[in-house]
């Protein structure tokens, strides 16, 4: 019996479909079996990000209406046996699936895997009640901005409301030079605001670009920063206790020698 | 003497419980009997402290005790006896909590969050919400909290908002009130508030 997550943010360009899609892939890597749901119906992404695209016949709401059997939408991914997409439907909108049959979906899925992420649309609307309306537990994804910020306390608020418990907080696009000249919100900042878990902070990356663009997870990537820091992520959800990541790149030459004097204590 | 005022006390409060219970469906067992105790003790025509022995033992230490009670008495040091509730969590962008009395909040007030209540409002955490003491009419309500940021503050008819752009916030308890038609924001110095109010409202009962 697996474990549903839904990975949510209110905000919309925070970096949702690219935290499931990574987390996903990062745990397969791992050997779990990882069923991927994009709930954004209408405007579905994660099986571009994925590399998939060209793969789907059947989606998320042929199912959801007994059109076709669970099996036959589940895509299996290019690199790994044990990582499959369940796409969403493009030529529909959100009413088109209701809570009630995202949470038998759910159920049937969680299964035969050991985790299932459920990638939320932005907003508060049906899309997201249908997205956590199977989910056993929540991963809120935002970034160092007021905003984002302010929508992810809302989506914090709502989640307890669907009886949610404990969501954790994955904080995106982290500008070290921004945070240490203090243009930018820092960790401890949202954390405070927030008041919830977190599970692991993102660099600021353009590596992620140059692949939710070609469909290959960053994760993949053994150089990217980001990606580091979803196999991180992943390891943590799996139960692993992992520090988290130093972003300062150790500074200049000076920088190192007066730490080492003990003249700057950061 | 002190019978008489005691009955005047606990009339009152019946009253006003039964008032009250029109509008709140108090549970009516709760109510009598506490009603009921009450008379219990104003027969004793003593004090309308409760359980004798106890006092007695505790006054042979020397040790003067101030004894407030859940009757409603005439003193300047409390400011109100409405019911008070307590919430322990993070109220959140797009929660609100109500409630006809006074509302301790442990936890931060999120923005986007509103807590509206009868009475006071204490926060023992960061205020950044939308607060609303006093709601049903009560100017003396107050607001307080051990940071105070909010973007509005209304007591009872009056409302303010946060000055714009940015101000350096206080780290420090802070106390709101209306204080000659304004609601005024200031540190929240221990104790002063007592003789602020029995300065203004001698003569009247209950805030």
């Amino acid at each position: 019996m697996g474990e549903v997550f839904v990975i949510t943010s209110g905000k919309g360009g925070v970096g949702k479909t690219t935290t499931t899609a990574n987390i996903g892939t990062s745990l397969a890597m791992l050997g779990y079996r990882v069923v991927l749901v994009d709930a954004d119906i209408g405007l579905r992404n994660l099986d571009v990000v994925m590399g998939l695209e060209n793969r789907i016949v059947y989606d998320l709401v042929d199912v959801a209406h007994g059109r076709c059997r669970l099996r036959q939408a589940l895509i299996r991914d290019r690199r790994f046996e044990t990582l499959y997409l369940l796409p969403a439907a493009q030529t529909k909108d959100k009413n088109a699936i209701s809570p009630e049959q995202m949470k038998a979906l759910c159920e049937e899925i969680k299964k035969e895997c050991d985790y299932l992420l459920v990638d939320c649309p932005a907003g508060i609307e049906q899309g997201f009640r249908n997205a956590v309306a199977g989910a056993d537990r929540a991963i809120v994804v935002t970034t160092p901005e007021v905003a984002a910020v302010r929508d992810a306390d809302r989506i914090i608020g709502l989640l307890e409301a669907s009886e949610i418990r404990n969501p954790l907080l994955i904080l995106n696009r982290i500008r070290p030079k921004m945070v240490r000249t203090g243009d930018m919100l820092d960790v401890d900042d949202v954390i405070e605001h927030l008041a919830i878990e977190l599970l692991g902070i993102v660099p600021d990356d353009e590596s992620i670009i140059v692949s939710t663009n070609r469909g290959e997870p960053a994760v993949l990537n053994s150089h990217s920063k980001a990606g580091e820091a979803y196999r991180n992520i992943s390891r943590r959800i799996a139960g692993e206790e992992v520090p988290f990541m130093n972003l300062e790149n150790g500074g200049g030459f000076m920088d190192r020698v007066r730490r080492l004097l003990g003249l700057r204590t950061s | 003497m002190e019978q008489e005022a005691v009955d005047a006390v606990s009339l009152r409060a019946r009253k006003k419980k039964r008032g009250r219970r029109a509008k709140e469906q108090i549970d009516p067992q709760e109510d009598t009997a506490l009603v009921e105790s009450q008379d219990a003790k104003a027969e004793e025509g003593t004090s309308i402290t409760a359980g004798s022995t106890e006092r007695d033992e505790q006054e042979k230490d020397d040790i003067p005790v101030i004894r407030y009670t859940s009757v409603r008495q005439m003193r300047d040091d409390i400011i109100s006896q409405e019911q008070t509730i307590l919430v322990q969590r993070t109220i959140r962008s797009g929660q609100r909590i109500f409630y006809p009395g006074n509302v301790v909040v442990l936890g931060d007030v999120n923005p986007g969050g509103e807590v509206i209540a009868g009475g006071n409002i204490i926060v023992m955490g960061t205020f950044r919400g939308i607060a609303h003491a006093g709601a049903l009419g009560n100017e003396d309500a107050i607001i307080a909290a051990l940071q105070l940021e909010p973007s509005q503050l209304r007591i009872a008819g009056y409302i303010t908002r946060a000055p714009e752009g940015d101000y350096a916030s206080v780290y420090q308890p802070e106390i709101a009130r209306v204080q000659d038609g304004i609601v005024i924001i200031e540190k929240y110095q221990p104790g002063y508030d007592i003789y602020h109010r029995a300065d203004r409202k001698r003569g009247s009962i209950n805030g």
